[in-house]
């Protein structure tokens, strides 16, 4: 794939597979690409060049397939959520835009709240919500779908280490699960703890990191 | 701190520019409606009082005039991504989410409409099935409007200019509150211009004493607002095909 926005280059023939059960980590720093890689693949954003397939399908020509398919977490997470609302209500709001029915929804949001910690402040409104609040309600909303593949952008920003690390167990279990799991970070350690495989965005490429490298470094 | 304010205040040329515009255009609406003319041209042209003309178009306006910005709360900065990466089309989330204001819309109208009926005693004519029609074009003129309206926010992430030309239109040139009658001529040909003037006479026909035939009207109003919308789901479109290539979905 390759992107150029506003006389730059993005990203410049990055290739990648995410295959099934796998966790990629994608680490860069500030504006290397990451969340572009993420938003071409959520097929917000088309490719100047080359393709995304999610599950066979082009993130561009066939977007309804893909966007059954995918599971996303964008900004971190947090946006797209009404403030007044508590937090099952703004995701029942979103399971109807999944086209999930609302009885199978209730208990879904249920089940999601219970794994991601977050059933103790269920009925409270988002806007009282801690900052590793709003990120898993973020990641609550991408599994919503029960998706075979999750784009994660920076789903632990800003979060404290407990909240990571319930974070990342989550996506292990998931992992285990048979989902692709692709994830952007600027975090060496969370790279190096949760991928089982680590790319570097550096000036628009893709460089495949070692961990030891990560550890060196 | 006034030097300031000045600089800021200044930097925001448009916006001044059209304030003005707008209380200018207040002005003369108050200056027309002073006319001693208009009471004559109600009755003449709609067989309806002046005070029945003047609460007709307040009470019905909010068919009509959410127009342009009846999509905007529904593609906010923070929300448009999360949406666009689910399955349901963006047209449907935003129709499904904006039906609660039409309804509200709707139900405003037909409240304030009777309340002036009821509290006030203004006599009006009933032609039901007209006034259903003009509603029913009314409410799609209105969702056209917020196609474009949308569009223009997805691209140009703002729509001052256009909600600005929308609602001084209105109030000038749009039948709602000036009849369009004791205007002058050039006044008057721009009003045949504007979804407004259609919606607004076509319901003071509806509800006034004149045997006036109002096919013409409604075949009129029928076809601008269906090539309002169809102009609309086109605009849209474009515009998210625009922001596809552009990337900009986000701009705060």
């Amino acid at each position: 794939m390759k992107r150029r926005r506003e006389q730059r280059t993005v990203l410049n023939d990055v290739t990648l597979d995410v295959g099934r059960g796998e966790i990629v980590c994608v680490l860069g720093r500030n504006g290397s690409g990451k969340t572009t890689l993420i938003r071409i693949l959520s097929t917000l954003i088309r490719p100047d060049k080359g393709e995304a397939r999610i599950c066979g399908f082009d993130a561009h020509r066939e977007s309804q397939e893909v966007k059954r398919r995918i599971g996303v977490v964008l900004n971190a997470g947090d946006t797209g959520f009404q403030p007044r609302l508590s937090g099952p209500a703004n995701l029942e709001y979103y399971a109807a835009l999944y086209q999930i029915r609302i009885g199978d929804a209730r208990d879904l949001i249920r089940g999601l709240f219970g794994e991601l910690g977050l059933e103790d402040r269920g009925s409270d409104q988002f806007q009282s919500y801690s900052t590793g609040m709003r990120r898993r309600l973020g990641l609550a909303r991408a599994l919503l779908p029960k998706p075979p593949v999750l784009l994660l952008d920076e789903p632990t920003l800003g979060v404290d280490p407990w909240s990571t690390e319930q974070i990342h167990d989550v996506l292990r279990r998931l992992s285990q699960q048979g989902k692709s799991i692709l994830c952007t970070t600027n975090s060496m350690s969370e790279a190096e703890t949760l991928g089982d495989r680590v790319f570097t965005l550096k000036n628009g490429v893709l460089i495949p990191t070692k961990l030891a490298e990560i550890e060196a470094s | 701190m006034l030097k300031r304010e000045f600089k800021v205040k200044t930097s925001y040329r448009t916006t001044a520019l059209l304030s003005g515009i707008s209380a200018i255009v207040g002005l003369f609406s108050y200056g027309f409606l002073g006319n001693t003319a208009v009471v004559s041209a109600t009755t003449q042209s709609y067989g309806m009082s002046l005070a029945a003309f003047l609460v007709s178009g307040v009470a019905f306006s909010s068919v009509i005039t959410n127009g342009v910005g009846l999509f905007y709360q529904y593609a906010s900065p923070g929300q448009i991504e999360e949406v666009m990466v689910t399955p349901t089309s963006f047209r449907e989330y935003v129709l499904s989410s904006a039906l609660l204001n039409i309804l509200l819309g709707l139900g405003t109208a037909v409240l304030l409409f009777a309340l002036s009926v009821l509290l006030l005693g203004l006599n009006y004519s009933y032609n039901i099935p007209l006034l259903i029609t003009m509603i029913a074009l009314g409410v799609t003129t209105s969702i056209g409007l917020g196609f474009i309206g949308l569009s223009f926010q997805i691209v140009y992430k703002q729509t001052y200019f256009l909600s600005w030309l929308f609602y001084s239109s209105a109030t000038l040139v749009g039948n709602m509150v000036v009849p369009v009658q004791i205007l002058p001529g050039i006044l008057q040909t721009t009003s045949y211009l504007t979804p407004q003037y259609y919606f607004f006479t076509g319901i003071r026909v509806a509800l006034g004493a004149t045997i006036a035939s109002p096919s013409w009207l409604a075949a009129s109003f029928a076809i601008y607002s269906a090539t309002l919308l169809t102009t609309g789901l086109l605009a849209l479109d474009r515009a998210l095909r625009f922001v596809q290539l552009n990337g900009t979905h986000r701009w705060t």
